[in-house]
């Protein structure tokens, strides 16, 4: 019967009918070189979480006071689509723009760029959860299409932690982590459940570099766990901006050599 | 040299008057042999100070000491008062943290002082929200520095205060949401302190923080100046009690009586508590939980790579450290919220080792907050 089976699908499925076991990610997409302005541009797709960043830089500040004579500085810019909740969205956006300004500050070789200004515009075209790692994903994609240095490529792992809850009555001794969630699965169970952004990178994968919480937070255990998780999924996303990239260099060559 | 010009350089090159040439204090040659040579030291120890400020912390942090004294896993000592703005506002915390360093007789204070004030206004809750209040915040200050027509400055302080601003609150935010959700076990749920009215009224919990010193560290003294003037924000109205629905007004509320619930707030006193003495006088009433913070700076030894956490970083050794980790903790559950960005990995016994430092300081400050 029709209940039966959602009821079962919905104990091996999760909403967007990935496995219930918690650890496949949403499928990306990336597209470099999108708009011909920017020095370097990319529109990263995750599931429905689509975002569009663009690079300028690094060029000479407007304003010469804001040079600094020894490093680069970067400059970030986040628009949201969700134009509803005004003032709920630019306290998100104040947070999540510091966040990505210092990852984006530590990954960037600034030496190598003194008195410069990298301008990171990154605009939200549709939202649908994992929000802050979509927004790393797609700045880095492309300071990498403006070929722009980087120390290490930053990745960034959504782990949503579902705590164990009497209020139903179903006795939940051990909590749950989905790797990253819809919108619907962050609001699910909001008041029991906390979102940790973890960022680390390829060579030190059981270390982090970078963490962002939301919610009522996680116990240390859970925390260690999603550290875990996060170190297992961080070898996938640079696999994909290769991919990209190498997408993007044979398409070039075939556009510039064919007559 | 023509006596007509006035050289940039002192006539004789010693380091005395290297030293009032770069307003040092200076040493006098007419001293004992031992003390010229312990004061000549400590201006050499000014002049690297003020040469290169990175070096010289870094001098400290080699052998595991920081330049105030403390060690590594010492915070600041710190002193909160509340309700010294009453009975203006609903309640008011103020949170002071001093640091002393001293080099020879040069003792330099670095202070960090945070007001918060509460105000409650009465409002109609939004509709999809309609039993909950809400919280608004406000971060002004100049943090004790004298910006004047520094343009750019000014900006950059207001952009740091505005993402301040928006990380406390979130925080009040989910600390309130948490608190609902807490105290509804066994399947009856206890409204949220900022409901009135289910769809009618509700408050509006109006939190200005003012900065006046800013010595490093600010979001720890932030939260804790707005945890603490929650806190001292009692007693709040309750429908029934101290408000009334008129009908014949459209069922606009009106206070009961106006005059004695503002002297049953006034009456409250004034009180100063020292976050480094636990005071567990009062164990009798039920924990409320409240969120504390902790910042460390992260600072990895570049001879022996091994990370070191310092707490609660002072102004002067923020701007050398390699990371920033906050790490926000819930004193009824023990919950974590890590916060951190920096060019050093952290690994978990780090990450461990960072939550075992936030939950003793929020075991410390749980105490003054609970009491």
């Amino acid at each position: 019967m029709a209940g039966s089976n959602s009821n079962t699908n919905k104990r091996t499925l999760r909403p967007d009918g990935r496995p219930s076991q918690g650890n496949t990610l949403r499928p990306l997409a990336c597209e470099l070189s999108c708009t011909h302005r920017a020095d370097g541009s990319a529109l990263w797709k995750a599931g429905l979480t689509h975002v569009l960043a663009a690079v300028y830089g690094p060029i000479a500040p407007l304003v010469i006071a804001k040079e600094n004579p020894n490093l680069g500085m970067v400059s970030v810019v986040i628009k949201m689509a969700d134009q509803g909740q005004q003032q709920q969205s630019n306290n998100q956006t104040l947070e999540y723009g510091q966040f990505l300004h210092d990852v984006l500050t530590a990954c960037i070789d600034v030496a190598k760029f003194p008195r410069c200004v990298m301008e990171v515009v990154l605009q939200v075209i549709q939202s649908d959860g994992s929000m802050l790692a979509c927004l790393l994903h797609a700045a880095v994609a492309a300071l990498m299409d403006a070929g722009i240095d980087l120390l290490y490529m930053p990745v960034a792992t959504t782990c949503l932690v579902v705590l164990p809850s009497s209020l139903d009555g179903t006795k939940k001794k051990k909590s749950r982590i989905l790797l990253d969630p819809t919108s619907a699965e962050e609001f699910e169970d909001d008041d029991c459940s906390s979102v940790v952004v973890l960022v680390n990178e390829k060579n030190h994968p059981g270390a982090i570099l970078g963490s962002h919480t939301f919610g009522g937070g996680v116990p240390l255990e859970d925390l260690l766990a999603c550290v875990q998780v996060a170190s297992k999924a961080c070898h996938a996303i640079p696999a994909f901006f290769r991919l990209a990239m190498e997408q993007k260099v044979t398409r070039e060559s075939q556009t510039l050599w064919s007559r | 040299m023509e006596e007509s010009k006035p050289s940039p350089f002192p006539p004789s090159a010693s380091l005395s008057t290297l030293g009032e040439w770069l307003d040092l204090p200076t040493t006098t040659t007419t001293t004992t042999t031992i003390n010229s040579s312990s004061s000549s030291s400590s201006s050499n120890l000014l002049l690297l100070q003020s040469l290169d400020p990175q070096q010289y912390v870094h001098d400290f942090w080699k052998n595991r000491t920081r330049p105030d004294g403390r060690l590594f896993s010492q915070s600041r000592p710190c002193k909160v008062v509340t309700g010294m703005l009453r009975p203006h506002s609903a309640g008011s915390a103020l949170v002071t943290t001093t640091t002393t360093s001293t080099i020879n007789t040069t003792s330099t204070t670095t202070t960090t002082k945070v007001l918060a004030a509460t105000t409650l206004h009465i409002g109609q809750p939004s509709p999809d929200r309609p039993d909950r209040g809400d919280i608004v915040v406000h971060v002004t200050g100049s943090g004790g520095h004298n910006i004047g027509t520094d343009f750019l400055g000014n900006k950059q302080q207001q952009q740091n205060w505005d993402v301040l601003q928006a990380w406390l609150q979130r925080t009040l935010e989910e600390e309130e949401e948490q608190q609902v959700e807490e105290d509804g076990n066994g399947g009856c749920a206890i409204p949220s302190r900022l409901k009135l009215w289910t769809g009618k009224a509700a408050l509006r919990l109006v939190v200005t923080v003012h900065i006046l010193e800013d010595g490093g560290n600010i979001e720890d003294a932030a939260l804790l100046a707005c945890m603490a003037a929650w806190k001292d924000t009692t007693p709040l109205p309750q429908l029934g009690k101290d408000l009334v629905p008129v009908p014949e007004r459209g069922g606009a509320l009106f206070w009961k009586n106006h005059e004695a619930y503002l002297e049953k707030r006034a009456t409250a006193t004034i009180t100063t508590e020292d976050c480094n003495n636990n005071n567990n006088d009062n164990n009798d009433r039920p924990p409320r939980a409240f969120r504390v913070s902790l910042t460390m700076g992260v600072w990895r030894d570049p001879q022996d790579q091994t990370t070191h956490l310092l707490v609660d970083p002072s102004l002067h050794e923020k701007q050398f450290v390699d990371g920033t980790l906050t790490m926000v903790v819930d004193t009824s559950s023990g919950r974590l919220q890590p916060q951190y960005t920096g060019k050093v990995p952290l690994t978990a016994n780090d990450l461990a080792l960072a939550a075992k430092l936030s939950q003793a300081r929020a075991d410390e400050l749980a105490a003054i907050l609970l009491s």
